[in-house]
């Protein structure tokens, strides 16, 4: 992958940018050029969305390095935009119009949010790495003290890929719940089995990236420093500030104005056969009337409601005489005294119960080796530990077959024998096989 | 009639957070009856929530803001949630604002939020109980999914009013099997959830078994009093969705005083039932391992997506 190695700027460009061109070249495939295949084309790339990001989102999980960790993630998301654009051909083929517009719709606005929040992340690690030097999650810790700004716009990114309200995360994965409930339209009992396991899936995915961002959050920003480097971390320039700033205000507002993003995705689908311009009723209450589902919710209202309670909470606190001393001491240690980062947990640790969880599919190579005392097995001189995890997929679906294309490559270069004669010869055999085969099939 | 709706809004939300610290000291008063002890008065919760309002926070020097402002993002998400789901009454005019997804991810911000304050003291307990948290609210998740698809399909609708108002319609729809198997499933998850045995152990201090209080540990004073109220108001809410979405009777539709009033007894009794249930059951079955959690999660699972395939097909 390119994305961890390059500047983190350009990263944010890769992940929010440039991979979103393969979501274009489909679109453009299967809404444009082939309107209306069969029902399977959908089911294809639902399924190939609804693996991708679990997929992406398990290895992102058991990743420590941060920019690897959002790569991985970016793997999840287009996951979760095939899955709207798949359901959305799915629906295409069944003739259900309105909700074929809806899938596209919600995978185009995951494509926007996700080209916000994760260029925005990208930012904020690139920050990270240009104040500590390390890109190593293990090493960091405690920069919410020593970046406190880039912590910010970090964790609203986080918020908003893990996809928790009110931001814009939430509001385009609601988008695409919503496309999979309308799969009841459909009288097929395959469907009946594919939607609610995508439905599933899809929530599995979005729990699990809670949990990776927790990891990728609260180890690197919270708790104190694991290493020297991080301990004398600095803020960002404001330049940098800048940048982050205005994506993190990109991702609040994409969140809080779904009504008006929504049907200026809606025309941008204006001319397509297949998906025709459905009116979607999406008010200030994004009021979801699609034949075949209806749903609503409203963001605004909902953020509106969060700030309120958050403001009244301490304020009737105050007024009803809670006690407001606050004194500050060291964390609990059963006693110990003296707290070193050596006792913190760990991303690897933080990660463990899921590793277990999922060992089928990770089968992580481990390596433990203990050195005893000689006198006695009582006492550990030192423990050495190893686990390394390599994604198998990658190995089956992109490094065989990369080698078998190359074989084969090396194999066909012999027909390049450099001679004159021999390219003659071809044209001639070529020739001829044509004309055999165009009387032939007449 | 705008303005009654509002109200009971407000008396909704009022009425649950009143009676949340009840239900957990109603249970732990049952708990403490079947195995044979006295127990503490039911409410205990009460006093223990003003005791600690009354008691100054000690914070980790280690821990960042983002500490002393989880505890307010927990309870106002929590909060937020019984403004959406409907504990005495259908439709209210917040039915709109938010749909099951919502309260469930709602739900999960303020888990996001303590889980990231377990981390920030730097205690490898806080940190051991941000992480379990985690990966038990990320394995019930697909469950959740699936009992919210199950209940739409029928309903036609993810918004909570509608899905009330639906069954209770149809009275036979709450013996279909989708309904059963739903309720089964969601079930489960809410004993993962709310931090019930067999998942976790609300009693316990021992860091090797425990989930939430481990990630809590830190938390004293008033921030310890709105993490505990919030957590025993998501058992409530937990406890209002698997009794009125599944068994909608007693729900009030009029909005007269009379259907009011039967909604609250119907609520309470709904209340007593459940925890008596809960209570048997903490009685009866040992904590799992945290290893076989994601079995029993697994149940759940596909308890739910028998739910939805038979609810397709049964249509």
């Amino acid at each position: 992958m390119a994305h961890p190695v390059a500047p983190s700027h350009v990263s944010a460009l890769m992940s929010g940018v440039v991979i979103k061109m393969g979501v274009y070249g489909l679109l453009r495939v299967t809404i444009d050029l082939l309107v209306g295949g069969p029902a399977w084309w959908g089911g294809l790339v639902l399924a190939v969305g609804t693996v991708s990001a679990l997929l992406g989102v398990l290895y992102a999980l058991m990743e420590h390095d941060l920019k690897r960790l959002l790569a991985y993630h970016s793997v999840e998301n287009i996951g979760i935009i095939f899955i709207g654009i798949g359901a959305g051909l799915m629906f295409q083929s069944y003739g259900l119009i309105a909700l074929a517009t809806l899938g596209v719709v919600s995978g185009l606005y995951h494509t926007i949010n996700h080209a916000c929040f994760k260029a925005l992340l990208f930012l904020g690690a690139g920050a990270v790495l240009h104040a500590t030097g390390t890109r190593n999650m293990e090493e960091m810790g405690g920069l919410v003290k020593r970046m406190p700004r880039t912590a910010l716009f970090f964790l609203i990114g986080a918020c908003a890929i893990a996809g928790l309200p009110p931001l814009n995360g939430f509001a385009s994965e609601w988008l695409v719940f919503q496309t999979l409930l309308g799969g009841s339209a459909i009288p097929q009992p395959e469907v009946a089995v594919i939607m609610p396991i995508a439905v599933a899936m899809l929530a599995l995915t979005s729990g699990l990236a809670a949990a990776c961002f927790v990891k990728a959050f609260g180890i690197t920003f919270l708790a104190i420093p694991r290493s020297r480097e991080a301990e004398l971390a600095h803020e960002a320039p404001r330049s940098m500030q800048i940048g982050m700033a205005t994506l993190a205000v990109a991702c609040v507002g994409l969140g809080l104005a779904p009504f008006m993003v929504v049907p200026v995705l809606g025309s941008s689908l204006v001319g397509f056969r297949g998906v025709a311009p459905v009116e979607m009723a999406f008010a200030p209450t994004l009021p979801l009337r699609v034949p075949g589902t209806s749903g609503q919710m409203s963001m605004p209202l909902l953020a509106l409601g969060l700030l309120l309670l958050l403001t009244l909470v301490p304020l009737a606190l105050r007024i009803l005489g809670a006690d407001r001393r606050l004194r500050v001491g060291d964390t609990w240690g059963c006693g110990r005294i003296g707290q070193t980062p050596r006792m913190e947990y760990t991303a690897t640790a933080f990660a463990e119960p899921l590793r277990r969880v999922f060992a089928e599919l990770y089968r992580p190579t481990r390596d433990l080796s203990i050195d005893f005392h000689p006198e006695s097995r009582y006492f550990v001189q030192s423990i050495e530990y190893r686990s390394e995890i390599h994604p198998w997929i990658e190995r089956l679906f992109y490094d065989r077959p990369l080698r078998a294309l190359q074989h084969a490559a090396a194999w066909v270069r012999r027909l390049q024998g450099g001679s004159l004669h021999l390219y003659l010869l071809y044209l001639t055999v070529a020739f001829l096989v044509l004309l055999t085969v165009a009387r032939w099939g007449r | 009639m705008e303005v009654i709706g509002y109200a009971l809004e407000v008396a909704q939300a009022a009425l649950a957070l009143l009676l949340a610290p009840g239900l957990v000291g109603l249970i732990r008063w049952l708990k403490a009856r079947l195995q044979n002890r006295r127990g503490a008065p039911v409410w205990q919760p009460y006093w223990e929530l003003i005791k600690l309002f009354q008691k100054e926070v000690i914070v980790s020097s280690n821990a960042s803001w983002l500490f002393r402002v989880a505890p307010f993002i927990v309870f106002a998400s929590t909060v937020a949630v019984t403004f959406l789901v409907p504990i005495l009454a259908v439709p209210l005019p917040f039915d709109g604002v938010g749909d099951l997804l919502v309260v469930v991810y709602l739900l999960l911000l303020g888990t996001f939020f303590l889980a990231l304050a377990g981390l920030d003291p730097g205690s490898p307990f806080g940190g051991m109980g941000a992480s379990r948290e985690m990966t038990v609210a990320a394995l019930a998740e697909p469950t959740v999914a699936l009992a919210i698809f199950a209940l739409a399909l029928s309903a036609g609708s993810t918004n909570l009013g509608q899905i009330v108002a639906r069954t209770m319609t149809s009275p036979g729809a709450s013996l279909s099997p989708g309904h059963l198997l739903a309720f089964g499933a969601l079930f489960i998850v809410t004993l993962a959830e709310t931090g019930r045995l067999p998942i976790d152990n609300p009693a316990t201090h021992l860091e090797l078994t425990m989930i939430h209080e481990a990630m809590v540990l830190e938390y004293s004073g008033r921030y310890l009093a709105l993490i505990e109220w919030a957590a025993a108001l998501k058992l409530l809410i937990f406890f209002s969705l698997l009794g009125n979405l599944f068994i909608p009777w007693g729900v009030s539709v009029g909005l007269t005083p009379a259907t009011l009033a039967i909604a609250v007894a119907s609520l309470l009794l709904k209340l007593v039932v459940l925890a008596g249930t809960i209570a048997v059951l903490e009685t009866r079955i040992a904590k799992l391992r945290l290893f076989r959690v994601p079995e029993l999660l697994s149940v759940s699972f596909v308890l739910a997506l028998l739910a939805v395939t038979s609810s397709f097909l049964l249509r």
